[in-house]
């Protein structure tokens, strides 16, 4: 006598929503050499994204081919000087394949001294 | 007429869009069995995408972000010579012709190399024609002096019927040695037909002639491996540039002046003197 057999599948449906984040890059993206997107990529998502918001710099770096920053912070702190800091604090932790999103945050401090 | 790049180009050249990845790059690449491709944007040349850029590159890369840019080109009417030299600068295997800012050819330095060696002696070791001439234009370019001195050895048929072909061919090796020791460094000599060699110089009439004369000398007072007396008649033109009536096509006015030349050596050989100094100027429309 032949066995019996049965068999059949289910799929199983898992949805986890969550908000997506406008812009995506916050406040800066460190695009390394061999990273899925490049230089012109970042640059074009982000003008299409979030016009004029951010600035794509193409930099010279052993590790990282650009990076994507908010136009705003540049306004706060000198452009060059910010480019600085995110390359050698990005250079530490990035790859020559990763693209890293950056949170920056600027405290401004200010001090006077008035004649009373 | 010189052979310019347009005579050896590629015409049919497959494209990429800049905004394409580089994955489709690949793709294009493997199936049409090409090394490159030159990469558009909007109708305009930006840039070449080369199998190594392909290979350093994420697959999922914008072909703009992979690329190499700007891209490396010659002018269609550009010598042989004028394309290896930027083949070399650049260090690269490929090169597009523009012309008018449109992408119309690329020439591969295997193909370039390959009409190169065409216009190579292998007898005497030297260049030909083409060469002086892609020389000549350049010093013409830079606005320095150009003469030419055309060396034809004199009855050199006989010599090939008295001893056979085979030593007038060592005969002829000799005397291109002798030369290439005697010109100096900055000119450039070419054997230009059987028994015809031509030197091109930075020099003016005066020093143009006397370097012919030294090279003459040279010809005639060496001894050569078989007892034979060698004498050349040589012609002279170029080496006025202020009093030139240049075309303004320098291919067309340095094979002018080659061939203002050559009359002379054979106006020289006709008339038994050694050396004769082109007068005038020929129209490049005769």
């Amino acid at each position: 006598m032949a066995a019996s057999s049965t068999s059949s599948t289910k799929t199983e449906i898992t949805l986890r929503l969550s908000e997506f984040e406008m812009p995506p890059m916050q406040d800066a993206l460190i695009i390394g050499h061999k990273a899925p997107i490049g230089f012109e990529a970042a640059k074009r998502i982000a003008d299409i994204i979030s016009p004029n918001q951010y600035e794509a710099i193409k930099v010279q770096h052993p590790i990282i081919e650009a990076i994507v920053v908010r136009k705003s912070l540049m306004q706060m702190v000198d452009r060059d000087t910010l480019i600085s800091i995110i390359l050698e604090e990005g250079g530490k932790v990035a790859n020559e394949a990763t693209i890293l999103k950056v949170q920056l945050s600027i405290v401004l401090c200010v001090s006077k001294t008035v004649e009373p | 007429m010189i052979t310019t790049v347009s005579s050896i180009m590629e015409k049919d050249l497959i494209t990429i869009e800049s905004m394409d990845s580089v994955d489709n790059a690949r793709q294009i690449m493997v199936r049409n069995r090409i090394g490159c491709l030159p990469v558009m944007e909007n109708g305009r040349l930006v840039g070449i995408i080369t199998t190594w850029d392909v290979m350093s590159s994420h697959p999922n890369r914008l072909v703009a972000d992979a690329m190499t840019a700007p891209p490396i080109y010659v002018e269609p009417t550009a010598s042989l010579w004028e394309a290896k030299e930027k083949m070399d600068k650049y260090c690269i295997e490929r090169l597009l012709v523009v012309e008018k800012g449109q992408l119309i050819g690329l020439v591969t330095k295997t193909r370039l190399y390959f009409e190169i060696a065409k216009h190579f002696d292998m007898l005497t070791q030297l260049n030909k024609k083409d060469y002086i001439i892609h020389e000549g234009v350049k010093l013409l370019r830079s606005g320095k002096e150009v003469s030419v001195i055309f060396i034809d050895i004199d009855c050199f048929g006989i010599i090939d019927k008295e001893y056979g072909h085979i030593f007038g061919d060592l005969i002829l090796k000799e005397i291109s040695d002798l030369l290439k020791a005697k010109v100096p460094a900055d000119c450039f000599l070419c054997r230009y037909g059987g028994d015809e060699f031509v030197v091109l110089t930075p020099y003016k009439k005066e020093r143009c002639m006397e370097l012919a004369k030294e090279l003459l000398d040279a010809i005639s007072q060496h001894e050569y491996s078989i007892k034979v007396n060698v004498t050349a008649s040589a012609g002279i033109s170029g080496g006025r540039r202020e009093k030139s009536r240049f075309s303004g096509n320098h291919v067309d006015d340095m094979e002018n002046l080659i061939n203002l030349a050559s009359l002379a050596s054979t106006s020289a050989k006709r008339n038994k003197v050694p050396l004769v100094i082109a007068d005038g100027f020929i129209s490049s429309k005769m």
